[in-house]
């Protein structure tokens, strides 16, 4: 009798434990230190890792030429599969149904907005703990410090940048002409723009200005005019936000002027995937619009005009405005081995290398995130050919690191982004007026900023 | 109207029809007729015609050349960026396999489960066939949310066999069959029984054969259905190779590769197998709805 | 199958009773339907009732929180809204014309036939493929469709970007491709009038548009309202033709309430499944309202 009910103990005592170490899934990562290249080393055979990214078109076709250099020069080591798992919100979508049955990439390419949610999903390992643990890869130094700043919350680099956009004012100087405005027409604040838009306007029957309606822009208007997009701090200093600004202070002025573009008439309706800021722009219909710098090698076979792309305007002197970055970043998981992780951190380390940033921002147009690359022979030729690019390059060097340019960072972005649009093209169809368009932006995003929070705590 | 009161009364139209004189039309109204009809066929007629003419010509062809863009500027170049944005002919294969699957299984379920609806008696039927008609009015896309848990939770995202899974039975198809088993004969049903005839062989070699057009029409109406789906795709499938026909074209739409010319030569692409259905049996269809689907 | 031996059913003994498989064959649709439908309906009302993690995941009981915030959001009457003036738009648009198309071919006409295979085209384009189409028609700016408007001198609206247009936008097009089939039907009941009815009205003196509207179209009904009332469940359902043309906007006023299921619950990066689901019983309450009344106007038997 005691012997079977010892067995039946030890049998009792195995299965919990059994069941307990077996739970998959949730875990958040743990904060002791990131496995470092012992794990790979030690590791026997091709350690397989997989990533999954959301670049489609030719911003496809560049990445996965890099991937395929990495697999080559570690052939016997290590091998990536690389998966297009669709846009940006697919992507978000395929990840989040994957870490409920533990099925996620090594490292995962996501869009900027994913920031916040990825980091409160607890899924990850933050790239400065990855970073310290293996000297011998990327030096998070030698990222641009615009770029990092984007991806650093709380004082710690979450994610590695792997392509950078910034928004341009394109400029269309055939239009400028035609409405009496030559190339020396002052357009580095915005009412400079305002007033060239209007210009062009009056005098052509053309639109003056456009800009995809997408809530970017709106958070790039909060940022040039040096104001922190939701408070407190824009989530940057470990408090979580609890509100937009957007309908006070130098941002509301911002706002208020370029939607009184639109009220009047002078501007026209972008569209919120940027399709009619895109080909009204093309089409010479347009002024001034204010487009991703992503638009550059579109626009370079697209518009058969004088055209180019100038700094974002902005009326603000304060030392903490600028743009805020926009793009995709390099997450890598904390599930999987630590050889897997190591592995990962090395393909993620490649990626940044200034060899691969060059060869892909010359391909796609995007802006290299290593600093090191600046100062290669190649790309100075590059940029001596292509002038546009350097445009773009120097607004993103010349971009203060600050709260401000970092921009909000909360998983309730994506939310925000889009009931501030529904109010602000309320106001610009004259529905409202834009003051209680912001006011009723502001609300909401209280509402969802909650609303998250509450589902974060759960 | 019940389907055979319409049945009936189209049967006697045409009887009538061959013994009738023919009434002269007065010739204002018909010519009057002609130019309403005219219309209104350009109007639907027209984004057929923009978007295989603009499929055919380089992008911009109406903006520059009018309405009648000129035969000389034909090309197959947009369909050449088309394949190359997205893998059309992949994602066709997999909106056929889904149709062939999801048809099927709704149609096999379906005849089995009216079979038993009908002919034997027995004490669930009644509850069994009020739960069918329950399921009729449950719109498909308000109930996706737990069926994504349940497909993306046993790991099957991104096959064909997601794709159809929760449509492998539908309360249509049953019903039509149902009603349309209910109107046999019995004595059709007993004779088979009592010549040793097993269930199955009696349904599929005397019943449904019987009923062929609501059994065609309930096949048509699957197939269809299974080749329009668009939202369950869209969230069950994540890679570009693994998505239907119908999400492959729409993300062609909004993908950046791709100009209004490209984006019609996608969208032509699609629907060349149904427009070739429906201009060959358009007079089927017809015939089918006023008969077999029509109450 | 034996021939010429007539043989009695045998009675009890058999593994399945007296009614051997037969009632078994119900099984398979019965199961699917349960688990992939009737369940489902089930764990919606459930997920509607509770908070959910950041993955999704139902967490805690709130009762009818969810329900008081999304009813008591100015979103949501709007969602209402734009989704049943949609719906009935587009019904009206599609039905109505194919009415009168239908009508117009009734009799013999040059060219009947051509016509009549024009008017079918549309059935063969689902709501996705119609969009895309209409995607390049109401483009901004480069929309095919104000080109061609202009060669008429009519000056085209912002299709896609003026919240007015944009509802007007989706209804034609959800007008268009449902009207393919809304023709077929249509002619498949002018076929089945009874043509001494009509002949005793036009010897009364009825002729073309009375006839049609006095004797033709109540002839019709039962057609029509079959037409009406499933164009209406299943354009309360839009969703394909918002996410290929406009995305809920502008300034959501496409926004319908499939579109914003699908935003909450996987539009927005966030799963929020416990709001998605209030949307969907809601969509679940109408449809089966709508389901309700007609068989009513029918007045089916519902078993044999």
């Amino acid at each position: 009798m005691k012997k079977k009910v010892l067995l039946v103990a030890v049998a009792a005592t195995l299965i919990t434990g059994l069941a307990a170490c077996s739970s998959g899934g949730t875990d958040p990562s743990s904060t002791s230190a990131a496995p470092g290249p012992d794990a790979l080393d030690s590791a026997s055979g091709v350690t397989e890792i997989s990533i999954w990214h959301g670049l489609g078109a030719s911003a496809g076709e560049a990445f996965e030429k890099l991937i395929d250099e990495f697999n080559t020069a570690n052939e016997g080591k290590i091998h990536v599969t690389s998966t297009y798992q669709g846009a940006y919100a697919d992507l978000l979508a395929k990840y989040t149904a994957g870490v409920r049955t533990n099925d996620v990439p090594t490292v995962l390419l996501a869009g900027d907005v994913a920031t916040g949610f990825l980091v409160d999903l607890g899924q990850t390992i933050p790239a400065t703990s990855l970073a310290q643990a293996n000297p011998e890869d990327l030096n998070v130094d030698d990222l641009v410090p615009a770029a990092a700043n984007y991806y650093t919350v709380d004082g710690t680099l979450e994610a590695v940048p792997m392509n950078v956009s910034t928004p341009m004012l394109w400029v269309n100087w055939d239009l400028m002409a035609q409405a009496g405005l030559s190339k020396d027409t002052p357009l580095a604040t915005l009412d400079d723009v305002v007033a060239a838009a209007k210009t062009v306007s009056e005098k052509t029957g053309e639109a003056g200005f456009t800009m995809p309606s997408d809530d970017w822009y709106i958070e790039q208007l909060t940022a040039t005019a040096g104001q922190n997009f939701c408070d407190p701090d824009n989530g940057r200093n470990g408090t979580a936000p609890t509100g937009i600004t957007i309908n006070t202070g130098d941002a509301k002025d911002a706002i208020s002027k370029i939607s009184e573009l639109y009220t009047s008439g002078a501007a026209v309706d972008g569209d919120p995937r940027g399709d009619a800021a895109y080909s009204i722009f093309t089409a010479g219909k347009v002024a001034l619009d204010l487009y991703s710098s992503g638009v550059a090698g579109g626009f370079s076979s697209d518009a058969q005009f004088d055209y180019s792309a100038l700094p974002f305007p902005t009326n603000s002197s304060s030392e903490d405005a600028g743009n805020i970055i926009g793009g995709s970043a390099l997450w890598s998981s904390s599930t999987g081995t630590p050889a897997e992780q190591v592995a990962g951190w090395k393909l993620t380390s490649f990626l940044a290398s200034p060899e691969a940033q060059e060869e892909f921002s010359q391909a796609t147009g995007y802006v290299p995130i290593n600093q090191e690359v600046a100062s290669s022979a190649t790309e100075k030729d590059y940029l001596a050919a292509n002038p546009g690019s350097q445009v773009i390059i120097d607004q993103v060097q010349n971009t203060p690191v600050s709260t401000v340019t970092a921009g909000c960072v909360t998983g309730a972005m994506t939310s925000i982004r889009t009931s501030n649009m529904n109010q602000i093209q309320a106001a610009w169809a004259g529905q409202k007026s834009i003051g209680e368009a912001l006011d009723q932006a502001a609300e909401d995003a209280k509402a969802a900023l909650e609303q998250y929070q509450t589902q974060l705590g759960e | 109207m019940s389907a055979l009161q319409l049945d009936s009364l189209s049967s006697s139209a045409a009887d009538s029809a061959r013994h009738r004189k023919r009434v002269r039309l007065p010739r204002p109204g018909s010519i009057v007729r002609f130019f309403v009809v005219l219309i209104i066929a350009a109007i639907i007629f027209l984004p057929i015609y923009v978007s295989f003419v603009s499929a055919f010509t380089p992008n911009g062809s109406f903006i520059r050349q009018g309405l009648f863009p000129s035969l000389a500027d034909f090309t197959l170049k947009n369909f050449d960026t088309a394949f190359n944005a997205i893998p059309i002919v992949q994602q066709y294969l997999v909106s056929i396999g889904v149709v062939t699957l999801q048809t099927a299984a709704q149609i096999v379920t379906g005849a089995l489960a009216a079979y038993a609806l009908v002919f034997p008696k027995w004490r669930g039927r009644g509850v069994a066939f009020a739960l069918v008609l329950v399921t009729l009015a449950i719109p498909g896309e308000a109930i996706v949310i737990p069926n994504y848990e349940l497909v993306s939770g046993i790991g099957l995202r991104n096959t064909i066999l997601a794709v159809a899974i929760p449509f492998l039975a539908a309360g249509y198809p049953i019903f039509l069959m149902r009603q349309a088993f209910a109107a046999v004969p019995f004595e059709i049903w007993e004779a088979a029984k009592l010549d040793g005839s097993g269930d199955i062989r009696t349904l599929f070699s005397i019943i449904m054969p019987a009923c062929k057009p609501q059994v065609t029409t309930a096949i048509m109406w699957s197939a269809l259905a299974a080749w329009n789906g668009f939202f369950w795709p869209l969230l069950i499938t994540d890679t570009a190779d693994s998505r239907t026909i119908q999400v492959g074209i729409s993300q062609l739409a909004a993908s950046d590769a791709a100009n209004p010319a490209v984006i019609f030569a996608g969208a032509v692409l699609v629907v060349i197998p149904t427009i070739i259905l429906v201009i060959v049996a358009q007079r089927f269809l017809v015939n089918g709805l006023a008969r077999g689907a029509l109450r | 199958m034996r021939m010429g031996t007539r043989i009695a059913p045998t009675p009890g003994r058999h593994r399945f009773g007296k009614n051997g498989i037969g009632p078994w064959l119900v099984v398979p649709a019965i199961a699917l339907l349960l688990i992939f439908v009737i369940w489902p309906l089930i764990r919606t009302v459930q997920l509607s009732t509770y908070t959910s993690d950041l993955l999704g995941n139902p967490t805690r009981f709130v009762g009818f929180d969810n329900y008081i915030a999304l009813f008591s959001s100015p979103d949501f009457i709007r969602t209402v809204f734009v989704t049943i003036v949609i719906a009935l738009l587009g019904m009206a648009m599609a039905t109505t014309t194919a009415v009168c198309a239908a009508l117009l071919l009734r009799s013999r006409l040059l060219g009947g036939r051509v016509f009549s295979i024009v008017f079918s085209l549309p059935f063969a384009y689902s709501a996705a493929s119609a969009s895309v189409v209409f995607a390049g028609l109401f483009a901004p700016s480069v929309g095919i469709l104000n080109v061609i408007l202009g060669y008429f001198g009519v000056d085209g609206p912002d299709w896609l970007t003026n919240p007015f247009s944009a509802i007007w936008a989706i209804a034609i097009a959800t007008a268009w491709y449902e009207f393919g089939f809304a023709f077929l039907v249509m002619t498949a009941a002018v076929r089945g009038l009874a043509p001494e009815v009509i002949e005793a009205a036009q010897l009364d003196g009825a002729g073309g548009l009375r006839l049609a509207w006095r004797v033709l179209i109540p002839l019709m009904r039962p057609s029509i309202l079959f037409l009406t009332v499933t164009q209406t469940i299943s354009g309360l359902q839009t969703f394909a033709q918002i996410q290929v043309l406009t995305k809920g906007g502008p300034a959501g006023s496409t926004t319908t309430f499939v579109y914003r299921l699908y935003q909450l619950a996987f539009g927005n990066g966030v799963p929020d499944f416990g709001r998605a689901s209030v949307i969907a019983i809601v969509l679940v309450l109408l449809v089966t309202l709508i389901t309700w009344i007609q068989f009513r106007l029918f007045g089916r038997e519902k078993t044999s």
